[in-house]
Protein backbone atom coordinates (compact mmCIF):
# COMPACT_ATOMS: atom_id res chain seq x y z
CA UNK A 1 0.00 0.00 0.00
CA UNK A 2 1.54 3.34 -1.02
CA UNK A 3 1.32 6.41 1.26
CA UNK A 4 -0.61 8.01 -0.40
CA UNK A 5 -3.51 5.05 -0.24
CA UNK A 6 -2.59 5.01 3.36
CA UNK A 7 -3.04 8.46 4.30
CA UNK A 8 -6.54 7.86 1.69
CA UNK A 9 -8.05 5.04 2.83
CA UNK A 10 -6.44 3.92 6.61
CA UNK A 11 -6.12 7.32 8.51
CA UNK A 12 -9.85 8.67 8.13
CA UNK A 13 -10.63 5.82 10.45
CA UNK A 14 -9.01 7.38 13.54
CA UNK A 15 -12.63 8.86 14.60
CA UNK A 16 -13.65 5.50 14.83
CA UNK A 17 -11.08 3.93 16.40
CA UNK A 18 -10.78 6.83 19.06
CA UNK A 19 -14.49 6.31 20.13
CA UNK A 20 -13.78 2.51 20.22
CA UNK A 21 -10.84 3.11 22.52
CA UNK A 22 -12.31 6.16 24.47
CA UNK A 23 -14.90 3.78 25.63
CA UNK A 24 -12.67 0.99 27.02
CA UNK A 25 -10.32 3.43 29.18
CA UNK A 26 -12.62 6.47 29.51
CA UNK A 27 -10.11 8.79 28.98
CA UNK A 28 -9.50 10.89 25.63
CA UNK A 29 -5.88 11.55 25.71
CA UNK A 30 -4.94 7.41 26.57
CA UNK A 31 -7.05 6.47 23.67
CA UNK A 32 -5.38 9.15 21.21
CA UNK A 33 -2.08 7.46 22.32
CA UNK A 34 -3.50 3.89 21.67
CA UNK A 35 -4.91 5.16 18.09
CA UNK A 36 -0.85 6.49 17.40
CA UNK A 37 0.24 3.58 18.70
CA UNK A 38 -2.21 1.70 16.15
CA UNK A 39 -1.48 3.62 13.47
CA UNK A 40 2.57 3.59 13.75
CA UNK A 41 1.66 -0.60 13.60
CA UNK A 42 -0.45 -0.22 10.64
CA UNK A 43 1.92 2.31 8.98
CA UNK A 44 4.61 -0.56 10.02
CA UNK A 45 3.12 -3.60 7.81
CA UNK A 46 1.11 -1.39 4.83
CA UNK A 47 3.01 -3.50 2.19
CA UNK A 48 0.71 -6.42 4.02
CA UNK A 49 -2.60 -4.46 4.44
CA UNK A 50 -3.58 -5.64 1.13
CA UNK A 51 -4.22 -9.17 1.96
CA UNK A 52 -6.92 -8.18 4.65
CA UNK A 53 -10.60 -7.83 3.87
CA UNK A 54 -11.14 -5.58 6.29
CA UNK A 55 -8.37 -3.08 6.99
CA UNK A 56 -11.30 -1.73 9.44
CA UNK A 57 -12.07 -4.65 11.21
CA UNK A 58 -8.46 -5.29 11.35
CA UNK A 59 -7.94 -2.03 13.11
CA UNK A 60 -10.59 -2.05 15.65
CA UNK A 61 -9.52 -5.80 16.53
CA UNK A 62 -5.77 -4.24 17.10
CA UNK A 63 -7.48 -1.40 18.94
CA UNK A 64 -9.46 -3.72 21.42
CA UNK A 65 -6.78 -6.22 22.09
CA UNK A 66 -4.21 -3.09 22.70
CA UNK A 67 -6.67 -1.12 24.92
CA UNK A 68 -7.73 -5.00 26.94
CA UNK A 69 -3.79 -5.32 27.75
CA UNK A 70 -3.80 -1.86 29.16
CA UNK A 71 -6.47 -2.42 31.17
CA UNK A 72 -4.87 -5.61 32.55
CA UNK A 73 -1.74 -3.68 32.97
CA UNK A 74 -2.71 -1.09 34.99
CA UNK A 75 -5.44 -3.17 37.18
CA UNK A 76 -6.23 0.17 38.62
CA UNK A 77 -8.50 1.48 36.09
CA UNK A 78 -11.37 -0.71 35.69
CA UNK A 79 -11.35 -1.01 40.09
CA UNK A 80 -11.21 3.41 39.71
CA UNK A 81 -13.77 3.40 37.43
CA UNK A 82 -16.08 1.05 38.87
CA UNK A 83 -15.29 3.59 42.12
CA UNK A 84 -15.75 6.74 40.14
CA UNK A 85 -18.54 5.06 38.30
CA UNK A 86 -20.55 4.60 41.76
CA UNK A 87 -19.36 8.06 43.38
CA UNK A 88 -20.45 9.65 39.97
CA UNK A 89 -23.89 7.95 40.11
CA UNK A 90 -24.94 9.17 43.67
CA UNK A 91 -23.94 12.46 43.26
CA UNK A 92 -24.93 13.13 39.77
CA UNK A 93 -28.31 12.04 40.74
CA UNK A 94 -28.01 14.08 43.76
CA UNK A 95 -26.87 17.00 42.59
CA UNK A 96 -27.84 16.91 38.37
CA UNK A 97 -31.54 15.74 38.86
CA UNK A 98 -31.66 15.60 34.96
CA UNK A 99 -33.40 12.44 33.99
CA UNK A 100 -31.55 11.83 31.09
CA UNK A 101 -28.26 12.05 33.13
CA UNK A 102 -29.69 9.37 35.40
CA UNK A 103 -30.51 7.30 32.47
CA UNK A 104 -27.60 7.21 30.95
CA UNK A 105 -25.62 6.25 33.85
CA UNK A 106 -27.50 3.76 34.91
CA UNK A 107 -27.59 2.22 31.59
CA UNK A 108 -24.01 2.30 31.05
CA UNK A 109 -23.50 0.95 34.73
CA UNK A 110 -25.37 -2.04 33.47
CA UNK A 111 -23.40 -2.49 30.06
CA UNK A 112 -20.03 -2.03 32.04
CA UNK A 113 -21.17 -4.90 33.95
CA UNK A 114 -21.28 -6.94 31.34
CA UNK A 115 -18.62 -9.56 30.66
CA UNK A 116 -16.12 -9.51 27.51
CA UNK A 117 -16.68 -10.24 24.71
CA UNK A 118 -20.66 -9.67 25.07
CA UNK A 119 -20.13 -5.90 26.09
CA UNK A 120 -17.90 -5.10 23.04
CA UNK A 121 -20.19 -6.65 20.74
CA UNK A 122 -23.18 -4.93 22.46
CA UNK A 123 -21.48 -1.71 21.92
CA UNK A 124 -19.57 -2.27 18.35
CA UNK A 125 -23.57 -2.61 17.34
CA UNK A 126 -25.52 -0.31 19.15
CA UNK A 127 -22.86 2.26 19.26
CA UNK A 128 -20.83 1.73 16.40
CA UNK A 129 -23.63 0.71 14.31
CA UNK A 130 -21.32 -2.09 13.12
CA UNK A 131 -23.56 -5.42 11.42
CA UNK A 132 -22.92 -8.98 12.04
CA UNK A 133 -20.44 -9.95 9.82
CA UNK A 134 -18.39 -7.03 10.56
CA UNK A 135 -17.99 -7.66 14.20
CA UNK A 136 -17.48 -11.28 13.56
CA UNK A 137 -14.44 -9.69 11.34
CA UNK A 138 -13.22 -8.01 14.29
CA UNK A 139 -13.71 -10.23 17.05
CA UNK A 140 -13.07 -13.22 14.74
CA UNK A 141 -15.82 -15.46 16.03
CA UNK A 142 -18.94 -16.81 14.04
CA UNK A 143 -21.62 -14.48 13.00
CA UNK A 144 -24.07 -16.99 14.75
CA UNK A 145 -21.97 -16.58 18.22
CA UNK A 146 -22.25 -12.56 17.81
CA UNK A 147 -26.23 -12.95 17.30
CA UNK A 148 -26.90 -14.83 20.34
CA UNK A 149 -24.37 -12.87 21.92
CA UNK A 150 -25.57 -9.70 21.69
CA UNK A 151 -28.91 -11.20 22.31
CA UNK A 152 -27.74 -12.04 25.59
CA UNK A 153 -26.11 -9.16 26.37
CA UNK A 154 -29.03 -6.74 25.49
CA UNK A 155 -31.41 -9.12 27.89
CA UNK A 156 -28.61 -9.15 30.49
CA UNK A 157 -29.04 -4.96 30.59
CA UNK A 158 -32.94 -4.98 30.56
CA UNK A 159 -33.08 -7.52 33.51
CA UNK A 160 -30.28 -5.81 35.30
CA UNK A 161 -31.79 -2.07 34.88
CA UNK A 162 -35.44 -3.86 36.06
CA UNK A 163 -33.89 -5.78 38.81
CA UNK A 164 -31.57 -2.75 40.00
CA UNK A 165 -33.52 0.63 39.80
CA UNK A 166 -37.31 -0.95 38.86
CA UNK A 167 -37.45 -2.97 41.62
CA UNK A 168 -39.14 -5.46 39.23
CA UNK A 169 -36.83 -8.03 40.37
CA UNK A 170 -38.00 -10.08 42.97
CA UNK A 171 -41.70 -10.47 41.19
CA UNK A 172 -40.30 -11.25 38.10
CA UNK A 173 -37.97 -13.83 39.61
CA UNK A 174 -41.37 -15.30 41.17
CA UNK A 175 -43.11 -15.60 37.71
CA UNK A 176 -40.42 -17.43 35.79
CA UNK A 177 -39.94 -19.86 38.91
CA UNK A 178 -44.03 -20.37 38.30
CA UNK A 179 -43.56 -20.57 34.71
CA UNK A 180 -40.84 -22.82 35.47
CA UNK A 181 -42.90 -25.29 37.85
CA UNK B 1 -46.19 5.58 17.71
CA UNK B 2 -47.87 2.10 17.71
CA UNK B 3 -47.77 0.45 21.14
CA UNK B 4 -47.86 -3.10 19.82
CA UNK B 5 -45.03 -2.02 16.82
CA UNK B 6 -42.30 -0.80 19.37
CA UNK B 7 -43.24 -3.85 21.60
CA UNK B 8 -42.64 -6.36 18.56
CA UNK B 9 -39.72 -4.39 17.44
CA UNK B 10 -37.91 -4.49 21.53
CA UNK B 11 -38.95 -8.33 20.95
CA UNK B 12 -37.33 -8.83 17.87
CA UNK B 13 -34.28 -5.99 19.67
CA UNK B 14 -33.79 -8.69 22.24
CA UNK B 15 -33.54 -11.43 20.25
CA UNK B 16 -30.60 -9.95 18.22
CA UNK B 17 -32.74 -9.94 15.33
CA UNK B 18 -33.60 -6.04 14.37
CA UNK B 19 -32.16 -4.45 11.26
CA UNK B 20 -30.52 -1.17 11.80
CA UNK B 21 -33.25 0.52 10.26
CA UNK B 22 -35.47 -0.83 12.87
CA UNK B 23 -33.32 0.08 15.56
CA UNK B 24 -33.41 3.86 14.25
CA UNK B 25 -36.66 4.02 14.28
CA UNK B 26 -36.69 2.64 18.35
CA UNK B 27 -33.93 5.01 19.19
CA UNK B 28 -36.24 7.92 17.45
CA UNK B 29 -39.34 6.53 19.75
CA UNK B 30 -37.58 6.39 22.96
CA UNK B 31 -35.54 10.15 22.39
CA UNK B 32 -39.01 11.56 21.89
CA UNK B 33 -41.56 12.48 24.80
CA UNK B 34 -44.19 10.30 25.04
CA UNK B 35 -42.71 6.86 26.47
CA UNK B 36 -45.00 3.99 28.08
CA UNK B 37 -44.06 3.48 31.39
CA UNK B 38 -44.14 -0.35 30.81
CA UNK B 39 -40.66 0.25 28.44
CA UNK B 40 -38.94 2.29 31.41
CA UNK B 41 -35.94 0.22 31.41
CA UNK B 42 -35.55 0.18 27.52
CA UNK B 43 -35.10 3.61 27.48
CA UNK B 44 -32.58 3.79 29.96
CA UNK B 45 -30.50 2.03 27.23
CA UNK B 46 -31.75 3.47 23.87
CA UNK B 47 -30.87 6.75 25.85
CA UNK B 48 -27.41 5.54 26.80
CA UNK B 49 -27.04 4.81 22.66
CA UNK B 50 -28.13 7.59 21.58
CA UNK B 51 -25.92 9.96 24.09
CA UNK B 52 -22.76 7.57 23.18
CA UNK B 53 -23.78 7.97 19.41
CA UNK B 54 -23.36 11.62 20.43
CA UNK B 55 -20.03 11.12 21.78
CA UNK B 56 -18.71 8.86 19.17
CA UNK B 57 -19.77 11.28 16.23
CA UNK B 58 -18.40 14.09 18.20
CA UNK B 59 -14.52 12.38 18.38
CA UNK B 60 -11.90 14.69 17.19
CA UNK B 61 -10.17 13.87 14.08
CA UNK B 62 -6.57 13.23 14.79
CA UNK B 63 -5.26 12.26 11.76
CA UNK B 64 -2.61 15.29 11.43
CA UNK B 65 -1.24 14.29 14.51
CA UNK B 66 -0.70 10.61 13.72
CA UNK B 67 0.67 11.50 10.19
CA UNK B 68 3.01 13.70 11.89
CA UNK B 69 3.73 11.19 14.29
CA UNK B 70 4.02 8.71 11.67
CA UNK B 71 6.40 11.26 9.67
CA UNK B 72 8.58 11.32 13.02
CA UNK B 73 8.86 7.40 14.04
CA UNK B 74 10.03 6.93 10.02
CA UNK B 75 13.22 9.95 11.20
CA UNK B 76 13.40 8.31 14.18
CA UNK B 77 14.22 5.09 12.68
CA UNK B 78 17.01 7.01 10.38
CA UNK B 79 18.33 8.15 13.06
CA UNK B 80 18.75 5.33 15.11
CA UNK B 81 20.40 3.34 12.49
CA UNK B 82 23.10 6.21 11.90
CA UNK B 83 23.52 6.50 16.07
CA UNK B 84 24.66 2.61 15.55
CA UNK B 85 27.11 3.07 13.53
CA UNK B 86 28.63 6.26 15.66
CA UNK B 87 27.99 3.68 18.90
CA UNK B 88 30.30 1.33 16.95
CA UNK B 89 32.86 4.01 16.23
CA UNK B 90 32.58 5.30 19.67
CA UNK B 91 33.22 1.79 21.62
CA UNK B 92 36.20 1.05 18.90
CA UNK B 93 37.65 4.48 20.52
CA UNK B 94 37.52 3.64 23.61
CA UNK B 95 38.90 0.21 23.66
CA UNK B 96 42.27 1.60 21.65
CA UNK B 97 42.29 4.64 24.13
CA UNK B 98 41.99 1.92 26.93
CA UNK B 99 44.78 -0.46 26.07
CA UNK B 100 46.91 2.42 24.84
CA UNK B 101 47.05 3.93 28.44
CA UNK B 102 47.25 0.49 30.07
CA UNK B 103 50.33 -0.06 28.26
CA UNK B 104 51.73 3.25 28.74
CA UNK B 105 50.90 3.16 32.49
CA UNK B 106 52.66 -0.43 32.99
CA UNK B 107 55.45 0.35 31.36
CA UNK B 108 55.94 3.49 33.74
CA UNK B 109 55.63 1.88 36.63
CA UNK B 110 57.89 -0.95 35.56
CA UNK B 111 60.62 1.82 34.75
CA UNK B 112 60.61 3.55 38.09
CA UNK B 113 61.09 0.25 39.83
CA UNK B 114 64.27 -0.25 38.07
CA UNK B 115 64.60 3.67 38.77
CA UNK B 116 64.38 3.47 42.51
CA UNK B 117 67.99 2.88 44.15
CA UNK B 118 70.15 4.40 47.08
CA UNK B 119 73.23 6.06 45.77
CA UNK B 120 75.93 7.47 48.00
CA UNK B 121 75.85 11.85 48.06
CA UNK B 122 78.57 12.09 50.56
CA UNK B 123 82.00 10.37 50.44
CA UNK B 124 82.51 11.31 53.73
CA UNK B 125 80.90 9.50 56.53
CA UNK B 126 81.06 11.83 59.17
CA UNK B 127 79.59 14.64 57.47
CA UNK B 128 77.01 12.67 56.23
CA UNK B 129 75.97 11.67 60.11
CA UNK B 130 76.04 15.74 61.20
CA UNK B 131 74.31 16.52 58.20
CA UNK B 132 71.39 14.26 59.52
CA UNK B 133 71.64 15.06 62.92
CA UNK B 134 71.02 18.42 62.06
CA UNK B 135 67.94 17.93 59.67
CA UNK B 136 66.23 16.15 62.24
CA UNK B 137 66.71 18.38 64.94
CA UNK B 138 65.57 21.37 62.98
CA UNK B 139 62.03 18.81 62.57
CA UNK B 140 61.86 18.34 66.13
CA UNK B 141 62.01 22.08 66.79
CA UNK B 142 59.72 23.05 64.43
CA UNK B 143 57.42 20.00 66.29
CA UNK B 144 58.14 21.59 69.87
CA UNK B 145 56.79 24.67 68.17
CA UNK B 146 53.49 23.48 67.87
CA UNK B 147 53.27 21.66 70.88
CA UNK B 148 53.94 24.78 72.86
CA UNK B 149 50.90 26.12 71.91
CA UNK B 150 48.80 23.45 73.93
CA UNK B 151 50.35 24.44 77.01
CA UNK B 152 47.26 26.45 78.50
CA UNK B 153 45.21 23.45 78.35
CA UNK B 154 46.53 23.29 81.91
CA UNK B 155 45.02 25.85 83.58
CA UNK B 156 41.94 24.19 82.65
CA UNK B 157 42.94 21.33 84.76
CA UNK B 158 43.93 23.70 87.86
CA UNK B 159 40.73 24.85 87.48
CA UNK B 160 38.94 21.88 88.11
CA UNK B 161 41.49 21.43 90.75
CA UNK B 162 39.89 24.13 92.77
CA UNK B 163 36.43 22.61 92.24
CA UNK B 164 36.84 19.56 94.18
CA UNK B 165 36.36 21.75 97.48
CA UNK B 166 32.73 21.59 96.22
CA UNK B 167 32.77 17.81 97.82
CA UNK B 168 33.16 18.93 101.37
CA UNK B 169 29.88 21.36 100.60
CA UNK B 170 28.08 17.87 99.73
CA UNK B 171 29.77 16.19 102.81
CA UNK B 172 28.08 19.28 105.09
CA UNK B 173 24.90 18.99 103.47
CA UNK B 174 24.22 15.33 104.31
CA UNK B 175 24.46 16.23 107.95
CA UNK B 176 21.26 18.72 107.86
CA UNK B 177 19.65 15.13 106.53
CA UNK B 178 18.14 14.52 109.78
CA UNK B 179 16.08 17.80 109.80
CA UNK B 180 13.63 15.63 107.24
CA UNK B 181 12.44 14.05 110.36
CA UNK B 182 11.47 17.59 111.53
CA UNK B 183 9.44 18.19 108.54
CA UNK B 184 7.66 15.15 109.06
CA UNK B 185 6.90 16.10 112.18
CA UNK B 186 5.77 19.13 111.04
CA UNK B 187 3.22 17.83 108.61
CA UNK B 188 1.31 15.43 111.19
CA UNK B 189 1.20 18.40 113.81
CA UNK B 190 -0.16 20.68 111.01
CA UNK B 191 -2.95 17.52 110.61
Amino acid sequence: MTAEAFKENILPLNRKLLGFANRFLQDIDDSKDIVQEIYIKLWNMRDNLDKYNSVEALAMRMTRNLCLDKIKLKKTIPLNGDIKEEVSDESLIKEKQTDLNIAVLRAKNAIEKLDEPQRTIMQLRDIQGYDYDEIAQILNMNVNTIRVSLSRARKKVREFLLNKYYNHGSEKNKSSVREIL
Amino acid sequence: MDLKKIKALLERYYNGDTTSAEEKILREYFSSDVVDKEFIADKDIFLYQIRENDISDNMPDISNEIWNNINNNKEDKLKKDNNLRYVFLRIAASIIILTGSFFLLKNQVFNKNQNIQFTDTYDNPELAYQQAKETLLYVSAILNNGTDHLKPIQKINEGTQELKKLSSFNEGLEKLSPLNTYNVADKYFKQ
